[in-house]
């Protein structure tokens, strides 16, 4: 069930609602986000192998594809996490019964906070010590792209992570039944 | 340290949580009990180390190409030619649906697109045809296997990454352990034909044959392309990757089957999918930071030798050691862990690396067609609407001929490296 | 007692490799087992900004690589190592512990706390720098129009290009391929990772150019450093002294025996006339530093140290 096929009844689950649409819609941005990098992926590499031939490669070409390729991995941390499109297997927790979603939704909230407050707790540490600039990745500027602009969109995708998992954790005590979808991850 | 990352690992995976906050859960609490507790800025610095190697951004555009074939109805043009071709054989669909792998192979570098994209073809059309509904779903995820093997394959592209071997190299190496395996497989259905009634079809004409190989030669001269283009043409492996696309979205428009909103689903399946896997590798090499600083390699290595400096039998273990992983646990992270760990022990052994690399590639990929942790076994139990332990049940006989080829090449190296160095040169 | 860890990039078999093991015995030897050194090789813990980072936090205790790299925390030292700016070695080496260079490290250091060991110029790298070509190269003409392969640096891109050379950016792994395939004729490299690339197969020409000379720098945590008391400290220095000193006697032998057999197997070997080449960055740094692209002092450092008639 997505937040959308939910009908909240009381005005603390309506508040959390309207919350979980918010983060749903906010995966989707983040989810368009990957594609963009993914897009420009392609675009770049199908354009230094047409430029390639003629001697107009530039030499930015390669690097920022890199980038673009971090970005894509990294916001989709928290696509794939809101939108569900992450592998699980629940039949384990099927043949429990209602116990096993439960307690398996906890310790899956549980888990997501431990990684997600680890990673969080060494933004200041990676701020201090990601100086320098990404070789080759140069900006219309001129000037090349600081190092520490790979790793944002990770806390950031991380951040909004720790929410979506906070966020489940108000809805169960709100009585409320977490998101699943019936799509079955690929990997 | 490795029981509380693998014990951690796998009983999240089994309490349903998500494989990328489960392998993450694992590396923060092996962190967190090793000697480098203050030092967790590792994590993110690693994380970021991970997914910025340049050789892995193959790996979206060989998910894109299979995505990009299911969406343009490629897939249903390869399943035709190959029904028209061995349809008319004893059990001719479970045939046809070894075929047909073989062929999308070509094309897709994850298991995955086959059994989700040309699994749902081959499960519907033997199901219409009277195939027990198991049977055909155990046949796709058995075949599915070959996907990865035949060139281009992600696992493989990684591997090339972790072993310090050219892509060019172990494409090569691929090619013929994954039509050993389509073989292994074909022969398998046939001897089982012998013994079991199946549904047959009447043979195709040769007029037939010759209309589904026209209707689909677009989509089947692509693999040549592809495998092609990167040994003796003018690109890289992701620009292979990318030529793949192109092509695959060539296709769908002289088709005029490919719609935009096809396209952008294809889209948004590769972007989410390389980015689980991404993740995966991110905090697998956060681990793999912590075990080469533990010099946990050099530790396995030492204890394996006193155990045996016989090749064979090390071999043995090592295969037994490898599938009881892929069981367990998915192949990109088991190989991020494994590959830098064994390689001091494959190298004091005198295996060849690219030998090693198809035995623990073709090991590690049965894992997806065996319990708890197939992955191949949910998608056919949810595209073919079978009961998870019924495939379970009904691909476990498949997994012979399977383990067969598996033992073949590990005792055979010729059949990995025969083409390879035949074609590369030999190395060293 | 004291372990350090000491992280490089390269494989433990290489000469590098060999040169960071035999550093690795003497350190022991000569600190009287005060202080042992656990190498990482194969780049194990991470590419260069990842373990300068480790580096900083003292979670390593030497990385042993190019001082380049240090350019995160002082932008001048991305220039130790300018194209064409030396008449020889000697003079890179005065250059190298110039006031000026030294003014850069500290100022590194004072934002990092990572400093060179000792005499950053000590362990040889390459020991030289070669084209390695498709066609042959036997004057500085001979670079106007070649395709050559340059990794993602605008000031290398910029240099080969001011030398006249179309410059086509790949990554290394794909160089044998590339050249293989036509997409370029030629590369640079030390003369020591050649053969090991097996680009002499594809680019049998092989032209000694001394671009620059180049050095493994044996990065340190101060902390660490200053940590050894002054005895283990001396030992230290001391087998730094003595690596450096197998690594020049290592690299060249090495470097011979592989020319050798590189020659017997069909590949030419020349030594260029390089003074064309110098006598054109000149005119190009000179630009560069008018228009304010170089780092203060770098070119009146270059000039200070170069040899007065005796
Ligand atoms: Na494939
Ligand atoms: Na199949």
């Amino acid at each position: 069930m997505t937040p959308f096929e939910y009908s909240p009844e009381s005005p603390l689950q309506r508040a959390l609602n309207r919350l979980d649409r918010l983060n749903w819609q906010m995966g989707g941005a983040f989810l368009w986000l990957s594609n963009a990098c993914l897009l420009a992926m392609l675009a770049l590499t199908t354009a230094t192998m047409i430029l390639r031939p003629m001697g107009l490669a530039a030499y930015w070409i390669w690097p920022w594809t890199m980038v673009f390729f971090i970005w894509l991995s990294f916001f989709g941390f928290f696509a794939l996490y809101a939108r569900l499109k992450d592998v699980r297997v629940d039949f384990l927790a099927e043949r429990m019964g209602a116990a096993g979603m439960l307690v398996t939704r906890i310790v899956s909230d549980a888990a997501t906070l431990i990684v997600t407050g680890v990673l969080l707790m060494q933004v200041p540490k990676v701020i201090a010590t990601s100086t320098g600039i990404y070789d080759g990745a140069t900006m219309p500027t001129g000037v090349e792209l600081p190092r520490l602009a790979l790793s944002l969109p990770l806390f950031i995708s991380t951040a909004l992570v720790a929410l979506t998992a906070i966020l489940d954790i108000a809805k169960l005590a709100a009585g409320m039944p977490e998101n699943v979808t019936d799509h079955h991850p690929e990997i | 340290m490795a029981w509380i990352l693998f014990g951690t690992f796998i009983a999240l995976i089994l309490l349903r949580v998500p494989i990328s906050i489960a392998i993450g859960t694992a590396t923060v609490l092996t962190f967190l009990t090793s000697d480098f507790s203050t030092a967790l800025q590792i994590i993110p610095q690693q994380m970021l180390e991970g997914v910025n190697k340049a050789s892995l951004t193959a790996v979206p555009f060989f998910i894109m190409a299979g995505n990009l074939m299911n969406a343009t109805g490629v897939t249903e043009r390869i399943f035709a030619f190959a029904n028209a071709l061995v349809g008319h054989l004893k059990a001719g669909l479970a045939q046809v649906n070894i075929l047909s792998s073989m062929i999308f192979a070509g094309i897709s570098g994850a298991a995955v697109a086959d059994c989700a994209g040309l699994g749902a073809i081959e499960i519907k059309a033997m199901r219409e045809n009277g195939y027990k509904p198991d049977f055909a779903a155990a046949i796709t995820v058995a075949s599915s296997v070959i996907g990865p093997l035949i060139p281009p394959s992600i696992g493989l592209v990684l591997y090339a990454f972790l072993a310090q071997q050219s892509i060019e190299r172990m494409f090569l190496a691929g090619l013929i352990p994954g039509i050993l395996v389509g073989l292994a497989l074909m022969i398998y259905v046939r001897i089982r034909a012998q013994f079991q009634e199946f549904p047959t079809q009447r043979r195709a004409t040769v007029r037939e044959v010759a209309g589904t190989a026209k209707h689909g030669f677009l989509a089947l001269v692509a693999p040549a392309i592809i495998l092609g283009s990167i040994m003796f043409g003018f690109v890289t492996a992701t620009e292979a990757g990318v030529l793949a696309c192109i092509y695959c979205i060539l296709i769908g428009i002289w088709y005029k089957e490919l719609t935009f909103r096809a396209f952008f689903a294809a889209l948004s399946d590769t972007a989410m999918m390389t980015a689980v896997i991404m993740i995966i590798i991110a905090f697998s090499i956060a681990m793999g930071w912590l075990l080469a600083i533990d010099q946990t390699p050099q530790k396995l290595a030492d204890f394996t030798f006193a155990l045996t400096d016989n090749k064979n039998v090390f071999l043995a273990l090592l295969l037994v050691f490898i599938i009881l992983v892929g069981c367990v646990v998915e192949g990109v992270p088991a190989k991020l862990i494994l590959v830098p760990t064994l390689l001091p022990l494959i190298d004091a052994y005198g295996i060849d690396r690219v030998h090693f690399g198809i035995i623990i590639q073709l090991g590690l990929l049965i894992g997806i067609a065996t319990p708890p942790m197939g992955i191949g076994l949910y998608i056919v139990s949810e595209v073919g609407r079978v009961r998870f332990e019924k495939v379970t049940m009904a691909v476990l006989p498949m997994l012979v001929p399977l383990f067969a080829v598996l033992i073949l090449l590990t005792y055979v190296p010729q059949t990995v490296t025969f083409l390879p160095d035949l074609i590369l040169g030999p190395q060293n | 007692e004291t372990t350090w860890k000491m992280a490089t990039k390269m494989p433990v078999d290489s000469p590098e490799g060999q040169v960071f093991q035999k550093f690795a015995e003497l350190t022991e030897e000569y600190t009287g087992g005060e202080l042992k050194i656990t190498v990482y090789p194969n780049e194990q813990l991470g590419k260069e900004n990842a373990v300068l980072e480790q580096l900083q936090a003292n979670i390593i205790q030497i990385y042993a690589e190019g001082y380049s790299y240090m350019k995160k925390w002082e932008p001048a030292l991305d220039w130790t190592t300018p194209a064409f700016a030396f008449d020889d070695y000697d003079h890179w080496v005065r250059f190298m512990n110039s006031d000026t260079v030294k003014g850069w490290f500290d100022n590194a250091a004072a934002q990092s706390g990572v400093r060179p060991l000792g005499d950053p110029t000590r362990v040889l790298r390459g020991p030289f720098r070669v084209t390695v070509s498709n066609v042959p190269i036997e004057t500085a003409d001979d670079y106007n129009g070649l395709k050559l392969r340059m990794h993602e640096s605008k000031s290398a891109i910029e240099t080969w290009d001011a030398i006249g050379t179309e410059v086509i950016t790949l990554p290394w792994t794909e160089v044998y391929q590339s050249i293989s395939k036509g997409i370029v004729q030629a590369v640079n490299s030390p003369i020591a990772l050649v053969e090991a690339m097996r680009f002499n197969e594809v680019a049998p020409y092989i032209t000694r150019m001394d671009e620059y000379w180049q050095s493994i720098g044996f990065m340190v945590n101060e902390q660490a450093l200053n940590a050894l008391d002054e005895e283990t400290r001396a030992g230290l220095l001391k087998a730094y002294d003595e690596a450096g000193e197998m690594s020049q006697d290592l690299m060249f032998s090495v470097a011979d025996e592989s020319i050798k057999r590189m020659v017997d197997a069909g590949a030419t070997y020349v030594e260029l006339d390089t003074a064309p080449l110098v006598e054109t960055m000149k005119t190009y740094y000179e630009a560069q530093d008018a228009a304010g692209a170089l780092p203060e002092g770098l070119l009146s450092a270059i000039e200070e140290t170069r040899a007065t008639p005796q």
